[in-house]
């Protein structure tokens, strides 16, 4: 008989210094059995865990992060930092499962000091639940150098995330409730997609597929003659873009760069005028006119 | 140009508030203002750049040749006799629902919020917006008129218009520069510059194709 | 001059938009078959013509000089009409106009409704003309009007003449063609620009593409009899990228021009010197509008500029620049040739001359017509137009498009005027007539207009970019059902900000439609906000 080889998921906690690091030390001191399988980093506040220490733990590969804090309202410190984590973990989990993880693999929850029982019931209950999703990406039927790129692409976008979230994701007023209530909601989703989400879908991702060659093939020569034709002059500038749209049925970004040094325009308004309607295309593949 | 130098036989006079005010020939309704002490709200006006035009706060009534009319002052040229009202039932209007659009966007913009304490503008009347960038295009024109390097500039129409960095121009010049930073009123010419480093890779390989 | 016959047989087949998208490419092929079969070739001229404007008929084919017409004609008919009509002299019944009430035929062009209750001072010979002839429009008294302006009038001389014709721009403007004019002639600069605004970005106006496709000659003449009298040696044609027809056609007429002397270095031995441009456009509404179509021209993004400064004495490049729409310009010649007598004994007292309109909607006869000012709804309507199909009853006129309003149907007896559209809301735009019956949704209407303006809005200015969006958002609302009280208010208080402090027309105008439809469709907005549905939809 084949002795199997028994997933022991690899869980990182992060358990703030004053309520849940004690109530974890407790649960051990104590003697309360409960599963050995979470590695802690301590710090003095939930608040203080960033977007950037989630994914960072997901792309080293572990199955599971867990943030502890105290309960709300009872911050040991005056910002009430783990509202900050409420928020930052509502956000975290949208982004997991816009790149396809499953967002039961982060878990935000609040014990004090004295919750020894609590912490160990907690551990008996989300250790199992990871063993039950299987490891990270192969659980869950995710190529790994896709969900490599697409946790890339999260890490590169967090200082643009984080800016968002303070800016336009805050909750006015410091209550479960409220909270609740916005992360919830459907403005929350709208503004999520529409400034997060938009950008995500952006983010190039690795060479899966070569561009047909020929449908994209530029023809250098014939861009040459268009530009020459109008003089370079900078005033014909649409006439050019329309010219090459019209013979190339798309406009690359390269051919979008020697425009603009030809042409001596700046490409921050070749940019602009190319944008401004659909009548060009900037990516191959379109149907001609 | 929009500022001329004011010349002895030039001069016109021109009535603000009640108040008659010296100006010359080729300056603003907001130059000629300024000079009287005279304040009226901007967003997108700056010492160093062309007047702009895109924010209309600045929005005030001239009555000349009895004709009333709402213009923006910081591109109206002055005329002799011209009467200038920088507040008014209407200019008030105007002023507070522009405040209500742009605090949509970014209500924890400091100017913004400042001015909305004085029109009585609410920052809750319209729906969150996803986007921070109130669009008054200063980072853009500082970089194109004053630095001359075109790094930042807009994309798309409409109300999808938006800011982007030129990546590869971004790249070479903004971190030693950045000084259109501290002119935006939000923190969303941050976030994008953000955003643009972020989405640089694109740049690398003529094989990767964008996800749509 | 031509010294061709102007009575000489001819088959005019019509080859504007609508008929072109009926196949009728098919039809002019196979009356090249049959008439070469029979030995025609020299002795009947076939031309394919621009629009005739009865599209909602086409394919459409003129015999000439009977002037029988022929509606709704297919590439099997032809071999028939050769043999019966050409050469026969017979009409053939079938393919004739026939009277939906009383029956009566009617094979001669003069004789149908939708012809005789016009007045085709423009689009007249366009039924005459291949468009890509010059030869064509020369024979038919072409460039006489550019001769006499040249050699018989200085250009004060033909100012003056524009001026007491009392033209008013047919872009939407209404603006007075002569006193523009004068500005760009007496601004200071020796360089001036005119300009031919062939943009057409109005939803449901297709009347400029019809006369400039049609009888480009007629505008080009124009554009360089304006040119003469402000004093300018370079113009511009902005026209659309995407009709490829109509571009070729100016191209080619741009270059028969020149050939013949009516264009290029010391005009017709006058000492003139004109030459012409064409731009395209990127394909955004907003830049018909003229700043933005200036700065277009220059190359750069077409936004709008504040007019504070006109653009006749600061446009393209900081010169004076004269901008007029196509039906302006087309209307040029007609004055110089017939005189300003002639030309203001048509229209009424504010409104002189004739207007292009473009019928569409709910209405039986979808064309291009052309009617003096003063005509009544009424008469457009059910005298040209052949009224509401279905039987059913008419709701409302829509002028201007997404920039307009609409006239109710307890109003149609309005004559068709500048000032008095004006007054009730509704001014007349570029001339397109949305016709809306009784099944129509007034509050759908106006958000698919405002939708259409969000889309083609530069963005630049704050109220423009986001009273616009906000007005949508509580319309979408309100057709979604979930409208609520003080949401009519709201769109007022906005319609008066966007009104007030935008940058150029189309914000300020971009509430129109809305207002317009409120101050006499009310009811089906508080009966959308309160029940969720309106009393048109829930008729159904």
């Amino acid at each position: 008989m084949a002795a199997g080889h028994k997933f022991e998921p690899r869980i990182l906690g992060f358990l703030c210094n004053w309520c849940c690091y004690a109530g974890a030390d407790l649960a051990g001191v104590s003697r309360f059995q409960h599963p050995p399988n979470m590695r802690v980093i301590r710090l003095m506040c939930s608040g203080r865990v960033d977007p950037a220490h989630v994914f960072r733990a997901f792309a080293n590969g572990l199955d599971a992060v867990f943030i502890g804090g105290c309960h709300l309202n009872d911050c040991h410190y005056v910002t009430h930092g783990n509202y900050d984590a409420l928020a930052m973990v509502y956000v975290c989990k949208k982004l997991m499962e816009y790149i396809g993880l499953n967002p039961e693999r982060l878990k935000l929850e609040w014990v004090s000091a004295g919750e020894g029982i609590r912490f160990a019931g907690i551990m008996n209950e989300f250790v199992p639940q990871i063993e039950k999703l299987g490891p990270l990406g192969k659980g869950q039927g995710l190529d790994e150098q896709e969900l490599k790129t697409k946790l890339e692409a999260v890490t590169k976008l967090i200082p643009y995330i984080k800016l968002v979230l303070s800016e336009r994701l805050r909750v006015p007023v410091r209550t479960e409730e409220a909270y609740t209530e916005f992360f919830i909601g459907e403005e929350f989703t709208r503004l999520f997609d529409e400034s997060i989400g938009n950008n995500l879908a952006q983010y190039p991702r690795a060479p899966i597929k070569k561009l047909d060659a020929k449908k994209a093939a530029v023809d250098n020569a014939k861009i040459d003659k268009i530009i020459n034709r109008h003089k370079g002059e900078a005033r014909s500038l649409i006439q050019v873009l329309l010219e090459i749209q019209q013979e190339n049925h798309w406009i690359s970004e390269e051919v979008l760069e020697k425009v603009s040094k030809k042409m001596g325009v700046p490409m921050s308004r070749i940019k602009h005028i190319v944008t401004f309607h659909e009548t060009f295309s900037l990516n191959p593949g379109r149907s001609p006119e | 140009m929009i500022m001329a130098k004011q010349k002895k036989t030039n001069e016109i006079f021109i009535q603000i508030d009640g108040k008659k005010v010296k100006a010359a020939e080729g300056m603003t309704v907001l130059q000629a203002a300024q000079s009287a002490g005279i304040t009226i709200p901007t967003l997108c006006r700056h010492e160093k750049l062309e007047p702009y035009g895109a924010c209309r706060i600045c929005t005030v009534e001239v009555d000349n040749r009895g004709w009333t009319k709402l213009v923006a002052s910081c591109l109206y040229p002055v005329e002799q006799d011209l009467v200038v009202k920088t507040r008014s039932a209407k200019v008030d209007k105007i002023r507070k629902m522009i405040l209500e659009f742009l605090l949509a966007h970014a209500p924890n913009s400091p100017q913004l919020q400042e001015l909305a304490e004085e029109y009585g503008a609410d920052k809750d009347r319209f729906a969150k917006e996803s986007s921070f960038c109130i669009l008054c295009g200063l980072c853009v024109r500082y970089c194109a008129e004053v630095k001359k390097k075109h790094a930042v500039g807009y994309v798309n129409n409409g109300a999808r218009r938006e800011i982007r960095f030129i990546p590869e121009i971004a790249a070479k010049e903004c971190s030693a520069c950045k000084e259109c930073f501290p002119l935006c009123p939000t923190s969303y010419l941050q976030a994008a510059f953000l955003l643009s480093e972020a989405l640089a890779f694109s740049k690398k390989s003529p094989s990767t194709e964008l996800i749509k | 001059m031509s010294q061709r016959d102007p009575d000489k047989p001819s088959i005019a087949v019509c080859a504007g938009m609508d008929c072109l998208e009926r196949d009728n490419n098919r039809i002019i092929a196979a009356f090249e078959k049959e008439t070469d079969k029979n030995n025609l070739k020299t002795k009947v001229d076939l031309r394919a013509t621009g629009c005739h404007g009865y599209c909602e008929k086409g394919p459409v084919v003129v015999i000439y000089p009977e002037e029988i017409c022929y509606l709704g004609v297919t590439p099997e008919d032809v071999p028939e009409i050769v043999i019966k009509t050409v050469l026969g002299k017979k009409v053939i019944d079938r393919l004739v106009y026939t009277d939906p009430d009383s029956g009566k035929k009617a094979p001669y062009m003069p004789e149908i409704p939708f012809y005789k209750n016009q007045m085709r001072h423009l689009m007249g010979s366009s039924t005459r003309i291949d468009p890509q002839s010059i030869d064509d429009y020369l024979a038919l008294g072409g460039y006489a009007a550019l001769s006499k302006a040249l050699f018989k009038m200085s250009p004060e001389d033909v100012l003056d003449e524009v001026k007491k014709a009392e033209l008013r721009g047919r872009g939407g403007g209404g603006f007075p063609a002569g006193w523009k004019w004068k500005t760009a002639r007496d601004a200071p600069g020796k360089e001036k620009y005119v300009i031919v605004n062939a943009h057409e970005g109005e939803l449901g106006a297709f009347m400029d593409r019809a006369i400039f496709t049609g009888n480009p000659h007629c505008v080009l003449e124009g554009l360089i009899i304006g040119a003469y009298a402000i004093g300018s040696h370079q113009g511009f044609i902005y026209t659309r990228h995407d009709t490829l027809r109509l571009k070729n056609n100016i191209d080619i007429a741009i270059a028969a021009a020149e050939e013949y002397g009516f264009l290029g270095e010391n005009i017709l031995g006058s000492g003139f010197d004109f030459h012409v441009e064409v731009h395209l456009d990127i394909g955004i509404f907003v830049s018909g509008e003229s700043s933005a179509l200036m700065r277009s021209i220059e190359g750069n993004i077409p936004e709008p500029r504040p007019k504070y400064i006109r653009t006749s004495v600061s446009g393209i490049w900081g010169k004076p620049s004269d901008l007029n729409n196509v039906e302006t310009w087309a209307n040029v010649p007609l004055i110089i040739d017939k005189g300003v007598d002639w030309y203001t004994g048509t229209g009424t007292e504010g409104s002189k001359g004739t207007k292009l309109v473009s019928l569409s909607g709910n209405i039986v006869n979808k064309g291009v017509a052309e009617v003096p000012f003063g005509t009544t709804i009424r008469e457009i309507v059910y005298g040209i137009g052949g009224g509401i199909p279905g039987g059913k009853k008419l709701k409302a006129v829509h002028f201007g498009g997404p920039m307009g309003g609409c006239i109710p149907e307890n109003l149609i007896d309005t004559p068709l005027d500048f000032d008095e559209l004006a007054k009730l809301g509704a001014p007349i735009g570029a001339g397109s007539m949305l016709v809306l019956d009784e099944d129509a949704d007034m509050v759908e209407v106006t958000r698919y207009f405002l939708q259409y303006l969000s889309d083609e809005s530069c963005g630049k200015c704050v109220p423009c970019r986001e009273g616009i969006r906000q007005m949508l958002k509580i319309l979408h609302n309100i057709k979604e059902g979930n409208g609520k009280k003080g949401d009519i208010a709201l769109l007022e208080e906005i319609s008066e900000v966007t009104g007030a402090a935008s940058l150029c027309a189309l914000g300020k105008t971009a509430a129109d439609p809305l207002l317009s439809t409120l101050r006499y469709f009310r009811d089906e907005y508080e009966a959308k906000i309160a029940q969720g549905k309106s009393p048109a939809e829930k008729r159904e």
